[in-house]
Formats: structure tokens, sequence, C-alpha cells
């Protein structure tokens, strides 16, 4: 009950691409959603389990060529090819997780952006040979079939799709496993004295958030008909960093809310990719200093300090 | 022969066994052969100075800290180099010198994450959180954020997470360190009940008086070596 009093304000999505009629407001509707979806991931990996990952971009990238090539060779139904989005993201995820898992937070931060820019990088180059005899890929991305084809379809089916993920999202995060994500972000040394596998939770924490990225990948993709390089970029991670650290990290609800407003606003103005970086880069600093992020961030601080070998002894 | 070697570790009766245990932190002997063993229900004090290497001790038996030589059995399973989750699961529980609770957790929290390991029904789980928290006193206090607690009621909501682990061991490190007169006989009263249920405990301390009042035996260490066992 609790959680879907605290799921209630992402109905206000499902709300308005009822009551939206105009096509490009209703795309813009469907474009935030997807976003939203996405840095509520990043919120369970980054706010509630402590792990500020800068490379969230991974997963998301991961699954939306996944549905690219699921639907381009027609293994797949479309629906399933954007569903399976969720699983090449929480592969991703896993692999990030594993790198990241006995790192600090500010080497994890590197590593998971080094992971994201390697397969961006990668994304850029290859090319490949399509059905049709079409050659894909590199800069310009990976064609795909648009779905759902007209955008009051898209816009509702992103929005249902934002419900059910964040109320998901929610579930978990109150469940045991929210707990246990949110004593290992307290302190490791007393999550392991708890009985906690640190290691297993951070891991799980990526392969939860990978695949709720891969699926607003996958959702993305699908809705515009390409999965390109700039998916795997930095901005949309550092969006989702930015976003949560002044939108109250790991309350899940908070961050998807701020990206759904922050993003309908910014697409709506058509605001230019060097803007939207500089704007994510004021809002860190902002997060930095207002008062739910430096209390997380203080609190980061407290228990990041190591013990001196001398009061171990 | 050292102290330390003239110690038997009476394989059979003995719960928790430390054989020959040997940490040096950059070239500075922490612990220096140190064997130790602790029967079933009973409970252990071990004192020293500061420095003395007591806390490395607690810190390689739960698994914090790996050893260089040695080893440590519970049972007669070996958990030398074990992480310490799994030694915790295996069971045995420890509260640190500088305390370590979520500062932001409620004090249920801080218990109920110690169960999370344990295959629990909801309601058995909250009965076990409810049953320490009046074991520990803090009853009263369940929906508190630790942050507002006092260092006293901090201690006793580490013991609390210690308990609650389900652990057949409990280390207790330093329980009194910093307390105002106020708070310590609370913790203290909470150990003299844990020490009557019969509970296997190894105290780490300095004060004689508190050994006598909850240890049946003290043991003491010098420069990482084990000096008197009474």
């Amino acid at each position: 009950m609790t959680i879907l009093w605290r799921a209630a304000p992402c109905l206000v999505p499902l709300g308005l691409v009822f009551a939206v009629q105009d096509r490009f407001a209703l795309s813009v509707l469907a474009f935030a959603a997807a976003q939203a979806l996405f840095v509520a991931g990043w919120d369970l990996v980054g706010g509630a389990s402590g792990q500020p990952t800068l490379g969230h971009a991974l997963p998301l990238g991961a699954g939306a060529y996944f549905a690219t090539f699921v639907a381009g060779w027609n293994l797949a139904p479309l629906p399933t090819a954007v569903a399976g989005g969720a699983l090449a993201g929480g592969l991703a995820g896993a692999l990030q997780g594993r790198l990241g898992a006995r790192l600090s937070r500010l080497s994890l931060a590197v590593v998971t952006l080094a992971t994201a820019e390697a397969a961006r990088e990668v994304s850029s180059v290859f090319r490949f040979v399509w059905p049709g005899g079409l050659v894909v890929g590199g800069d310009s991305g990976i064609p795909m079939v648009v779905y759902p084809a007209d955008e009051a379809s898209a816009a509702r089916l992103a929005a249902a799709v934002l419900v059910v993920g964040v109320a998901a999202l929610l579930w978990i995060g109150g469940s045991s496993l929210g707990l246990a994500m949110r004593t290992v972000r307290a302190d490791d040394r007393l999550a392991a004295a708890s009985g906690i596998d640190v290691v297993r939770v951070r891991v799980l924490a990526f392969v939860i958030a990978g695949a709720v990225a891969g699926l607003a990948g996958g959702l993305a993709a699908a809705m515009t008909g390409r999965a390109s390089p700039a998916m795997l970029s930095l901005e949309p991670s550092l969006f989702a960093f930015a976003v949560a650290s002044i939108a109250g990290p790991g309350t899940i609800v908070g961050p998807a809310a701020a990206a759904y407003t922050m993003t309908a606003a910014l697409q709506w103005l058509d605001v230019p990719g060097t803007i939207r970086l500089t704007l994510d880069a004021a809002l860190l600093i902002a997060g930095a200093f207002g008062p739910s992020a430096a209390a997380h961030l203080r609190h980061v601080r407290h228990v990041s300090t190591p013990v001196p070998a001398s009061s171990a002894r | 022969m050292t102290p330390s070697q003239t110690i038997p570790p009476a394989r059979d009766a003995s719960l928790l066994r430390v054989e020959g245990v040997v940490k040096e932190f950059e070239g500075t002997v922490a612990l220096d052969c140190v064997t130790l063993h602790l029967a079933s229900g009973e409970s252990l004090g071990i004192s020293g100075s500061n420095g003395s290497g007591k806390s490395t001790l607690v810190n390689v038996i739960s698994g914090f800290v790996r050893p260089d030589r040695g080893r440590v059995w519970l049972g007669d399973r070996e958990i030398t180099r074990w992480p310490p989750h799994r030694v915790v699961r295996a069971g045995i529980a420890r509260t640190f010198q500088l305390p370590r609770v979520g500062d932001r957790f409620t004090v249920e929290e801080n218990l109920r994450a110690a169960t999370l390991h344990r295959r629990l029904g909801g309601a058995q789980r909250r009965q076990i959180v409810s049953q320490i928290l009046e074991m520990v006193n803090l009853a009263p206090l369940r929906e508190r954020e630790a942050r507002t607690l006092s260092l006293g009621e901090i201690r006793r909501v580490e013991l609390g997470r210690a308990l609650a682990t389900g652990g057949r061991v409990l280390l207790v490190d330093e329980p009194f360190a910093s307390l105002t007169l106020e708070d310590a006989p609370e913790v203290l009263s909470v150990l003299r009940r844990l020490r009557r249920e019969g509970r296997t405990m190894l105290i780490v301390a300095h004060s004689a008086a508190l050994f006598q009042a909850l240890c049946d035996r003290v043991t003491v260490v010098e420069g990482g070596r084990i000096v008197r066992d009474d």
C-alpha cells in the first residue's frame, strides 16, 4: 500500500498522455518517460546502494542496440525486442558491477565511465551489413522500425512502463534487498558485520539498475527508430547523476519526477547538447551544496575514511 | 617456549579456537603466535594496554583482517581467511571499538538488517527483532534514528545487531569505551544478562572490575603476545 502511495506521482505522466492531443507534445512526453525510467534505475544503484556510476549509459546503449539487432534480424516481435533490452542492460550492469564491486566510489565512477566510453568508441567504429544489404553502424547508428507507430501509443506505452518500472524499483527499495543496499551504502564494514555479502549486493544493484536502463534504452530506440553511439555517451549518465543529486538520492520517485520534468522541458525548448552538459554540471554543483545531497556526500565522506592501522590494532 | 605457546588448544571442548595466529602491519608485529580457545557458554575477557593487539585479534577472528599465519576454528570448521559476512553466517558476531551503526536507520532497521542473511519468515523476523530489542532495553526507542541516540544506546544497538545475526559466539570490542557514568550501567546490565543466559562471549576491555563481573577467565595480551591466561 505504501509503495502504491509513493508511486502515485508517476500516475501524472500516465494521466498527461491521455489528456494531451498534440503529436509533438506526446513525443516529448514519451521520451521524457523513457529518460525518467533510466534515471530511476540510476538512483537504485547510485542513490540507494551508494555506487555513483558515471557509466549508466552502457546498459542504456546495450538495451538499445540489443533491441535494434533483434528487431532488425526479425528474431522476435518488436515488443519482445524492446523488453529484451532489459536482459542486455542487466548483463551490461553485471559486468560493471563485477568490475566495480571492490572499488572506492571515485574509482567506481571512473571505471564505469571507461566501460561506457569504450562501448561508445566500439559502436562508432564498427559497421554491419543489415538485412537487405544496407550497411549500418558507425556514428549514425543502427535503424529500427519505429514502435509503436503513432505518438499517442508510444507516449502511453512509455508512461505505463515508467509507472510499472518505478513501482518495481520502489518495491525493491523497501524489500530486504533494499535494506541490504542501504546498509552497504551506510557502511560496508557494518554491512559485513551484519552478515551481508557486500559484493553480491553491489553487483545485484548494478544488474537491476542495468535491466531498467536497458529497458529504457530499448524503448528509446524503438520510439526514435534508431540506436546510436550518442546513447552511450557521458551526457545521459551525467544527467542521471546530476538530477538524482538534487532530487533526493535513493528516493527513486524524486529523481524520476525531476528527470521527467526536466527532460520534457529541455525537449520542448529544443536545448542543444552543449547547453545540456553545462546544465548538468551546474546541477551537480548545486546538488553538492544542496541540503539532501550535501548530507549524502558528508555521509559518504565519513564512511569512506579508512581505519588507521593503529586503531585497527 | 613463549607464554602463548604454553596454552594448549582444547580441541574437543572448544567452540572457538585460535591457533598460532601471526599478523604484522608494515613491519610492526600486532599478533605474535597467539593461541587461545573459548568453550561453549564461556565468557573470556581479553585485557591489555592500548596497541597490544586486542582489537587485531577480534578483527582476525571476525574476518576483517587476514592473518599472515595461523588458523581460526569455529567448532570443527576452519574459518581462517573467510570474508567477514561468511564468518557472521557461520556464527561469530561482533561489535566494534568505534561503534558502527546505520546512523540514518531506525534502531529496528539496524537490527533487521542483521537478520537478512537468516532464512526467516516476516513474522518470525519481526518477533526476533522485538525479542532482542527487549533484551537490550531498546524497545521504547525502536522507531528512533540511531543518530539521535546517546553513545550508550548506540552500544546497545550494536549489541542488539550482533545478537540479531544469530551468532553463537559474541566478540565484544571495548563495550565501555567513551561511555558516560549514566550510560555504562545499562550496557553492563545487558552484558550481565547475556552472561547469565550462557552466551559464549569474548570481551575486550581494560577494567579488571568489569572482567570480574562479566568473565569466567581473563587473558592478557601485550605486544601481540598472550602473557597471562587465568
